[in-house]
């Protein structure tokens, strides 16, 4: 008994250590989660006093250009200097993609005379989006992108950065009474215990969730195992459910399982 | 009858009502494959190309080249790719080929899901352009671009788990990293450099399909795989087998999926397992389950040989559904001399929605079956070589009513009878009542009261069978015989009352307290304790990183006055 409590102890302690945990069937499908930022305000002038400060992230720095996340390309003047903002010195990483910078731009000759760089974000300067468009190099003029019209019909969750999700599921009346309801999750690599729920009463089980509005995941309920998954009212397999949290304070999901697979 | 000579006329009965049945006309309702598979891949090769499982995200640096499915190619310094967000982005020293168009510029991103890629350009001038839907050789001039459209995740902090030379990346399916070095304990350990490692995140659970029978420990590897296959090595643990290898293999095709495996491959008592469905019809499927048991060094010619296999056709009609289900056992399968047989149940069952009782409030559901079993030696060794079973089984249950204490209580019943054509017949009961009260919004206490009984005939003329349409399929939990088998009972009863009390004060912790009163008749021989003795249990769920969750359940036996034997101790992903 003791030996195998080691052991099972042991296993343990290796599988937490994993990135991956063992135990674990597959990765967990990455949880969708809205991401674009606006565009940038293009009207809006750089609250920083001149010589403009551009704060950003690079992406490169070829031909004469230092462009940044954003996609906003500065023209470097031919004497510019890159120095660690820690340090001072020049640094002893390589200039390139992640980088971040604080980039010193001459209003006069629109263009970047110094960068000091960081491995890591640094807190002064405008972002490179909200600098006056004038020094940005583009060769054509901006136009509208309609893909970033704010979408309609969604909660734009600025009450709540996380909306609660209540699933309640009705069970089949032949469910083993002691028997435990999971939800089986395509974000847990379809893990059959991804989600224990709580039983409520003598038909109903149920969990609740924090989830970030935006978040769509598939799942379905199982007893603990694939052998025992929910299946429609007639025993064939069911297409997974599907979840989209639209950002609102709170989402209330009812289901009913008809049969389970392991069940006449 | 001869065994396996002629084919009898159950059998024939039951194949021509699969026929007919097959025949039905088809609608347009009723479900569809989970998902439908999206053909987009990407391929990339680095000088070191890293997966932060995470985050999600695979990043490579150093000598990036990017191969797309259309043959647009790409080079840079740095490329990422966010799986949850579909987006990836190549940047720094850019250089575009695709058709028509040759391009050097900062940095490329394309958003998958809406077919939008942006790029800067940097020879003539600086510029931003957006390709729409592939069209690389007419960019639109000039558009407005996310605020993050080129933004690297900053990941100084974070460790990789796999670090590789080149990856495929399906971003609704899988990635495939080669050659892999996994990564563990926060980075202070590195594997050597293995073949390709998969991270299948699809969305489509028939890649989970699992035909592997349990183990207390699994460590799968998928070594290849693609947007319908995946392929595993396992490395298991059991109290009996303990150390073990296995290997799984799936298939999938657009509306059905086959599994293979062989568990333990390392051992000489094997199992080969074939998992299969097909979704015939929006209405209708056929599905396979076999097993082939072996003993047997590596490859070798087994010692022993035996096996099953059932195969289950279902059509939904207008408020039920039917069911043909033929199980067929293979006892021996050398020809060694040893006298093989084949016993073999063929049977149909009806299976009714839930349906509400006039304006009652009950609902309730009726299935039936009839089947046939053969076994030229005798079913269940009675001397009869052919058994009829025919069964009918109500079940009934109340919605939950508000009852007096702020308390809400519902009742369900279910009874089925079997005849059996020994003859002999088996009824079995099940009541159960249940009282719950919400104490707070996250923690419920519910009371119940659960009687199950079971009596027959002649409990030695009973027949335990996988197959669903005899009726007697064994039961979960059928510690005794309770219900199906009796073991030389005529009749058992248990009567349980339970007080669960579940807490969830956040969606990272769980405690549930279970305590079990059980009255179980007869006392003569003495149940097993583990099942049918008084006992109190707990079970903790615990979150104890982003995706892990630790679960540990133990029980206290009171009739034994110890624990039960082990604790149960389980680390899953959520």
């Amino acid at each position: 008994m003791r030996i195998v409590l080691g052991t099972l102890v042991a296993l343990i302690v290796v599988a937490v250590g994993f990135s991956r945990p063992a135990v674990v069937q597959a990765l967990p499908t990455p949880i969708p989660h809205p991401s674009q930022t606006p565009p940038p305000d293009l009207a809006q002038p750089s609250p920083t006093a001149l010589p403009l400060l551009i704060n950003g992230q690079i992406v490169d720095v070829e031909l004469g250009f230092i462009v940044f996340s954003s996609g906003d390309a500065f023209r470097l003047a031919p004497a510019s200097a890159f120095v660690d903002d820690a340090t001072g010195l020049k640094p002893h990483y390589e200039i390139g993609p992640g980088v971040f910078a604080v980039a010193a731009l001459d209003p006069a000759t629109a263009q970047v005379t110094r960068v000091r760089t960081s491995l890591h974000p640094l807190a002064q300067g405008t972002p490179a989006a909200q600098i006056p468009r004038q020094y940005v190099v583009e060769a054509s003029s901006p136009q509208p992108n309609p893909d970033l019209a704010p979408p309609t019909g969604i909660y734009s969750s600025r009450l709540s950065t996380k909306t609660q999700v209540a699933f309640t599921v009705q069970v089949p009346p032949d469910t083993p009474f002691t028997d435990s309801v999971y939800m089986a999750t395509d974000t847990s690599g379809w893990n059959p215990q991804a989600i224990k729920l709580q039983r409520v009463d003598g038909l109903h089980f149920r969990t609740l969730i924090e989830l970030p509005g935006g978040t769509a995941f598939s799942y379905l309920f199982t007893r603990g195992s694939w052998q025992n998954v929910e299946r429609d009212q007639a025993g064939l397999e069911r297409k997974a459910r599907r979840i989209f949290v639209t950002g609102a304070d709170s989402q209330i999901v009812y289901a009913q399982v008809y049969r389970w697979a392991d069940l006449p | 009858m001869p065994h396996g000579k002629a084919t009898p006329r159950f059998l024939r009965n039951a194949l021509a009502c699969a026929a007919a049945i097959a025949s039905l006309p088809a609608a347009s309702l009723g479900a569809q494959p989970p998902q439908a598979i999206e053909q987009q891949r990407i391929a990339v090769s680095a000088n070191r190309v890293t997966y932060y499982s995470d985050q999600a995200i695979v990043q490579a640096r150093g000598n990036v080249r990017v191969r797309l499915d259309d043959g647009t190619t790409l080079s840079g310094d740095a490329f990422s790719m966010d799986l949850s967000l579909r987006r990836f982005l190549v940047v720094g020293h850019v250089r575009l080929t695709a058709a028509g168009a040759s391009y050097a510029g900062a940095a490329f991103a394309d958003f998958l899901p809406f077919r939008r890629m942006y790029f800067v350009p940097l020879d003539p001038s600086a510029d931003r352009w957006t390709f729409l839907k592939g069209d690389y050789a007419h960019p639109e001039k000039g558009r407005q671009m996310p605020g993050d459209a080129f933004f690297l995740p900053d990941l100084s902090g974070a460790h990789p788990y796999i670090v590789a030379k080149r990856a495929i990346i399906d971003p609704a399916t899988f990635i495939a990293l080669s050659p892999a070095a996994l990564v563990f304990l926060n980075g202070a350990m590195q594997t050597p450099e293995l073949t390709t490692d998969v991270l299948n995140f699809s969305d489509n659970y028939y890649f989970r399909v699992n035909s592997l029978s349990g183990a207390v420990f699994d460590a799968p590897y998928d070594f290849a795989g693609s947007d319908a296959s995946l392929s595993t090595l396992h490395l298991r643990y059991d109290q009996q087998r303990k150390f073990y290898g296995s290997v799984e293999q799936h298939a999938l095709w657009n509306a059905g999926y086959a599994v293979f495996s062989l568990n333990p491959a390392t051992q000489a008592a094997k199992q080969w397992n074939l998992l299969g469905y097909d979704r015939a019809s929006p209405r209708s499927a056929l599905q396979l389950q076999t097993q082939l048991f072996t003993v047997q060094r590596g490859l070798a010619e087994p010692t022993s040989s035996s096996g099953f296999g059932d195969l289950q056709f279902t059509q939904t009609l207008g408020h039920s559904g039917v069911r043909v289900d033929v199980t067929q056992s293979y006892m021996n399968l050398l020809g060694n001399g040893a006298t093989p047989n084949h016993p073999i149940t063929a049977g149909i069952s009806w299976l009714g929605f839930d349906e509400p009782l006039l304006r009652s409030g009950l609902t309730y559901r009726l299935t039936s079956g009839i089947s046939e079993t053969h076994d030229a030696f005798g079913v269940s060794g009675s001397g009869h070589p052919d058994v009829t079973s025919d069964f009918l089984a109500l079940a009934a249950y109340t919605p939950v009513y508000p009852a007096p204490l702020g308390t809400g209580i519902n009742a369900a019943y279910s009874i089925q009878r079997t005849y059996m054509s020994f003859p002999n017949k088996l009824d079995q009961k099940t009541f159960q009542l249940s009282d719950s009260k919400r104490l707070t919004e996250k923690f419920f206490l519910v009371a119940s009261y659960v009687v199950t009984s079971a009596r027959t005939d002649n409990p030695a003329l009973a027949i335990v069978s996988p197959n669903l349409s005899t009726g007697l399929v064994p039961q979960p939990i059928s510690s005794n015989g309770l219900p199906l088998v009796l073991q030389g009972l005529p009749a058992a009863t248990d009567r349980l009352t339970q007080l669960a009390a579940s807490f969830a004060p956040s969606a990272s912790f769980q405690l549930t307290l279970v305590g079990q009163h059980h009255d179980y008749s007869p006392a003569s021989p003495a149940p097993n304790p583990a099942l049918f003795g008084d006992q109190v249990s707990a079970d903790v769920r615990a979150r104890i990183s982003k995706t892990l969750f630790l679960d540990v359940q133990r029980a206290f036996i009171f009739p034994s006055h110890s624990f039960s034997p082990q604790f149960v101790v389980q680390i899953s992903s959520q």
